[in-house]
């Protein structure tokens, strides 16, 4: 037993012992003294603690220089000469950041390894090995196909070549090359022992340009087909009013009164459509809160028209879960179509309209040029039919104060 | 008889045995061999052993950290460092008793 003073000599001295040691292990790689003298402090300590009465460390074990002698002996390292290390001094010195950098490591991860919660945070990323053995793979495979296939065939780099099985073989097998290395097969010995340890490193470094260009692209491809959609109807359809989208369309016959289920065409007799996606889109509708869906009418023949005025819908909260057949979702029993607050209750009558009699087509706004103006002083508005051969399928409401139709 | 070099062969399968017995660091495992009765071993040798035997995949190895002066290297076997005991000691046993025959008839002579 020795006091904390002269306890806290001896590791000191076992410090100084087990540099000397190392220093007698230069032959060897960081990595291999690292492994031969790691926790060498503690053993010395623990056996010089052991003889009482012996503080120096060179008549308890001897030289450092024949100690380091036996235990590289004893792990079965070849020994170390002076001359190899002269002869390769350029070559150290060209290494020498290389080294620097991984002996930093090493003591870096002797300082984790000393923490408490290091043990399982290890193991998990010794068990992660496997993982990082397959990136190498694939980057590797990456760097071969950039350099080789990419430039003679002009083929773009892809996550995987799904399209192409050769080149898909050819991953496969570099990738289970670097498995093989990873598990100790396969692997060059001697100078190229350490290899497969630096490909690991250089694959972190270049996997994150290699991976964000790959997912930029990505996000470039899906930008562009965005456009292609917006370049479509989406866009170039519907009706915009001050560069906004229109969701409905709201008619007031001369006298100002709001007008139901009226049906509107362009000058081709195209109907002309606020609803762009059959009614799948949802709308924010103005001073409203809840979002809401639109429906279509349909005319005497069976078909579906989104041409009709003021569109009816609901909240999307008055639509379920179920679809009809065209996928649209069907209304919860109880909710009711119906038409969305109008801007106004009543519009400005027309001069014409307030004078009293002749209706002149140029004071009518809804018939434009169609030939017969649809206004009468009674209040009663018909329906505009600017196309002769449309049939008025929806029925002009009379348009009294309620907007609710029928 | 220079029993430092019989040592040298049999120093694998008794370093295998006594870490087989319980996990132990480096001079815990010195310590239990010189309690055995190997008492020329090296401190050195010892170390250098377990070292070598973990790299060849018989032994597994943990840091434990200490909370005054520095960590300890444990190391413990594994299933392959359990089969490489169980060989090495059948053929301690059978070369043990060769040598025993072999000197005892020598002897008789």
């Amino acid at each position: 037993m020795s006091s904390t003073h002269a306890g806290h000599g001896v590791i000191s001295d076992a410090h100084t012992y087990a540099a000397e040691v190392r220093r007698h292990l230069l032959g060897l790689t960081p990595e291999q003294v690292d492994d031969l003298t790691d926790g060498l402090e503690a053993d010395l300590g623990e056996a010089l603690a052991d003889t009482p009465g012996t503080d120096d460390l060179v008549s308890r074990f001897g030289e450092p220089r024949a100690y380091a002698a036996e235990l590289r002996a004893a792990a079965g390292l070849p020994d170390g000469g002076v001359a190899p290390a002269r002869r390769k001094s350029f070559w150290r010195w060209l290494t020498l950041p290389i080294r620097s950098a991984y002996e930093a490591s090493a003591e870096g991860i002797d300082v984790l390894r000393s923490q408490t919660w290091w043990p399982p945070v290890g193991e998990l990323l010794t068990s992660l090995q496997p993982v990082a053995w397959v990136l190498r793979g694939w980057v590797a495979y990456q760097l071969v196909f950039a350099v080789v296939v990419g430039a003679m065939f002009g083929l773009r780099m892809s996550w995987a070549p799904f399209g192409n099985p050769l080149l898909f073989l050819f991953m496969l097998a570099v990738i289970l090359l670097s498995v093989q290395w990873g598990r100790g097969l396969w692997i060059p010995t001697g100078r190229l022992r350490r290899l497969p340890r630096i490909m690991t490193v250089a694959t972190l470094v270049v996997a994150l340009p290699i991976v964000a260009s790959l997912s930029t692209r990505d996000v470039e491809y899906r930008y562009e087909t965005v456009v292609e959609y917006a370049d479509g109807p989406g866009v170039a359809d519907g009706v915009v009013v001050g560069g906004m989208a229109v969701s409905n369309l709201y008619v007031y016959d001369a006298e100002g009164n709001p007008l139901d289920d009226v049906q509107i065409y362009d000058d081709r007799g195209r109907p002309v459509q606020t609803m762009v996606d059959n009614g799948f889109g949802v709308w924010d509708l103005y001073g409203v809160d809840e979002p809401w869906r639109f429906a279509s009418v349909e005319d005497e023949d069976g078909r579906t028209r989104w041409n009709v005025y003021p569109q009816r819908g609901a909240p999307v909260n008055d639509f379920g879960d179920e679809t009809d057949a065209e996928g649209h979702p069907t209304l919860v029993p109880g909710a009711m179509l119906r038409i969305p607050p109008r801007p106004f209750a009543k519009a400005p009558a027309l001069a014409s309209a307030v004078s009293g009699e002749a209706s002149t087509p140029g004071a009518d706004p809804t018939a434009g040029e169609t030939p017969d103006p649809a206004t009468s002083p009674s209040g009663q508005a018909t329906t505009p039919s600017p196309d002769p051969d449309t049939s008025p399928a929806v029925d002009g409401a009379p348009a009294g104060q309620e907007p609710v139709a029928p | 008889m220079d029993t430092t070099q019989l040592l040298k062969g049999v120093l694998d399968v008794a370093v295998l045995a006594v870490v087989a017995e319980e996990d132990g660091y480096g001079y815990d495992v010195l310590r239990r061999l010189r309690a055995g009765g190997l008492e020329q071993v090296g401190d050195a040798s010892v170390y250098g052993t377990l070292r070598r035997l973990y790299s060849s995949g018989a032994l597994t190895s943990y840091v434990v950290p200490s909370d005054e002066g520095p960590h300890r290297k444990y190391y413990g076997i594994n299933a392959q460092g359990r089969a490489m005991l169980a060989a090495q000691r059948k053929d301690w046993f059978e070369f043990a008793g060769t040598m025993s025959r072999l000197l005892e008839t020598e002897t008789a002579r």
